[in-house]
């Protein structure tokens, strides 16, 4: 799977399930002070994208996510060999 | 056999969920007689409210009885586990419920309820045991008296408050065995415990024991400790058969409770118990219902007993008074509906608690506050605030917040 295509999933969740607007979802887009998630709203996200891809992604690495391109490059490294 | 009168409404039972019903049926206006197989005072575990209980209480117009009996507050529930501490204050809660509460020895704190019934009106009649029902259509009662003499009460409608009793699912073939497993429980009253300073004294601890089992700590006002521990029966078996000589083995296998209990004696001979979790197919009938552990008792774990027979008492109380006045009442909606999503939120978190993945959220360094203010509410015994995750979906959640946990927004 590309970058291209594992970012329209990541979009189209935070779009469909989170209800945040599409034009705010970009990749420098800060999930939590730009796009109003906590904490449990990201470990939410992570299962709905594990869920998505078919695979799990290491709890260390993702607690360093901070951004929506940061949630595109966990899963790619973690899922799809970088 | 001797009729002993009607009433609108007999209760079976009178513990706190037994007397918060008839406080409210009363109020309503309606007769109400309860009949209870003890005298009172009289001993029984359960000993630790949550911050739920006194809105309750407040329902049930009981709240000033209570109070006026001066018992201990408790700010707080603390997980202890060796080194580690983890306190939940119920005044760092998400939402805008009770930041306190009590620990109440509960030969005093049922008889204080009861008595406020009395006093709202209700007929409580005690060392009154139930022997037999039948419905036609209206309940029809038979009781015993101490003296082995029988007779009966008719009502409109009947209210199970028995407790571990759990007089109609033995009468009406109602029990369903839990789908929770059988613990055993082993505990006592002491004087001399090393109490915590301040704030802090009146707390409950849930303390993890090495060997799998945990410990509660209730403190109660004045000098008095509850300790019990609560575990799989093996662990059970490798204690002295002495219940007094096994239970202070296990507080001295746990280091917080045998620094605690190092000058403690006990005042209430230990005992044990086992089998506790149950179930029931229903939680009523045309004119019947179960409230408290009568219906169900998951666990001792968050000492939620009191908190649901309170609840499911004010719940059901007030469905009675709109049926007895001729509204017809969606109980499988209104009442085990209802109920049910505060019994899949805490029984979530039973689970959770002893697969390991509650531990792993309750220890986590530098937990997210907005997070911890969350699992703090469902502690308080707020589980039917859906606005909690937690509460609206409790299994999922504690699933993926225990994977990663340490999150930070």
């Amino acid at each position: 799977m590309t970058r291209e295509q594992i970012s329209q999933t990541v979009s189209t969740i935070l779009i469909d399930e989170f209800e945040i607007e599409a034009d705010a979802v970009v990749e420098e887009a800060n999930l939590f002070q730009d796009l109003g998630l906590d904490s449990l709203d990201a470990v939410d996200l992570f299962v709905s994208l594990e869920t998505a891809f078919g695979g799990r992604v290491p709890e260390e690495d993702a607690k360093k996510v901070r951004s929506v391109g940061d949630v595109t490059t966990l899963f790619q490294t973690a899922l799809f060999g970088g | 056999m001797p009729h002993a009168g009607a009433a609108d409404v007999l209760v079976i039972g009178a513990g706190p969920g037994g007397a918060a019903a008839a406080a409210i049926l009363a109020r309503a206006g309606l007769s109400v007689v309860v009949v209870e197989r003890s005298r009172f005072p009289r001993f029984v575990i359960g000993e630790s409210l949550l911050p739920r209980c006194m809105d309750l209480l407040e329902a049930a117009g009981l709240l000033e009885a209570a109070t006026a009996r001066g018992y201990i507050t408790k700010h707080a529930a603390a997980f202890l586990d060796g080194e580690r501490c983890s306190a939940f204050d119920f005044s760092a809660q998400y939402g805008d419920g009770w930041a306190y509460t009590w620990q109440v020895p509960r030969d005093d704190f049922d008889a204080a309820l009861a008595d406020g019934a009395a006093a709202l009106g209700a007929d409580i009649r005690y060392e009154q045991t139930v022997t037999g029902v039948r419905f036609d259509p209206d309940p029809v009662i038979t009781l015993e008296g101490a003296d082995g003499a029988a007779q009966t009460i008719t009502a409109r409608f009947l209210v199970d408050a028995s407790g571990a009793g759990r007089v109609l699912p033995r009468l009406l073939d109602l029990a369903l065995p839990s789908s929770l497993p059988n613990r055993t429980a082993l505990f006592g009253h002491v004087v001399g415990d090393r109490r915590e300073a301040g704030r802090d004294e009146g707390r409950t601890w849930i303390v993890s024991h090495p060997a799998g089992p945990w410990l509660w700590v209730i403190p109660f006002a004045g000098d008095r400790t509850s300790v019990g521990v609560v575990g799989d029966p093996s662990f059970f078996d490798a204690l002295p058969a002495d219940p007094a000589l096994a239970l202070q083995e296990a507080i001295g296998g746990e280091p917080n409770c045998a620094a605690r209990f190092a000058g403690a004696d006990f005042v209430l001979s230990p005992r044990r118990m086992t089998a506790w979790p149950v179930a029931v197919s229903r939680l009523f009938g045309p004119r019947y219902c179960l409230v408290g552990s009568s219906a169900e008792f998951l666990d001792p774990i968050f000492s939620s007993g009191v908190m649901f027979a309170l609840e499911s008492a004010v719940r059901g109380a007030k469905l009675i008074v709109r049926q007895l006045g001729g509204e017809s009442i969606d109980w499988a909606t209104d009442y085990t509906g209802y109920l049910r999503t505060g019994t899949e939120a805490f029984g979530a978190f039973v689970n959770a608690w002893y697969d390991g993945r509650l531990p792993r959220i309750v220890y986590a360094d530098d937990p997210d506050p907005a997070v911890k203010a969350r699992i703090c509410s469902v502690l308080a015994g707020y589980v039917w605030d859906k606005t909690n995750p937690f509460v609206a979906q409790p299994e999922r959640r504690l699933t993926a917040l225990a994977r990663f946990i340490g999150m930070r927004s």
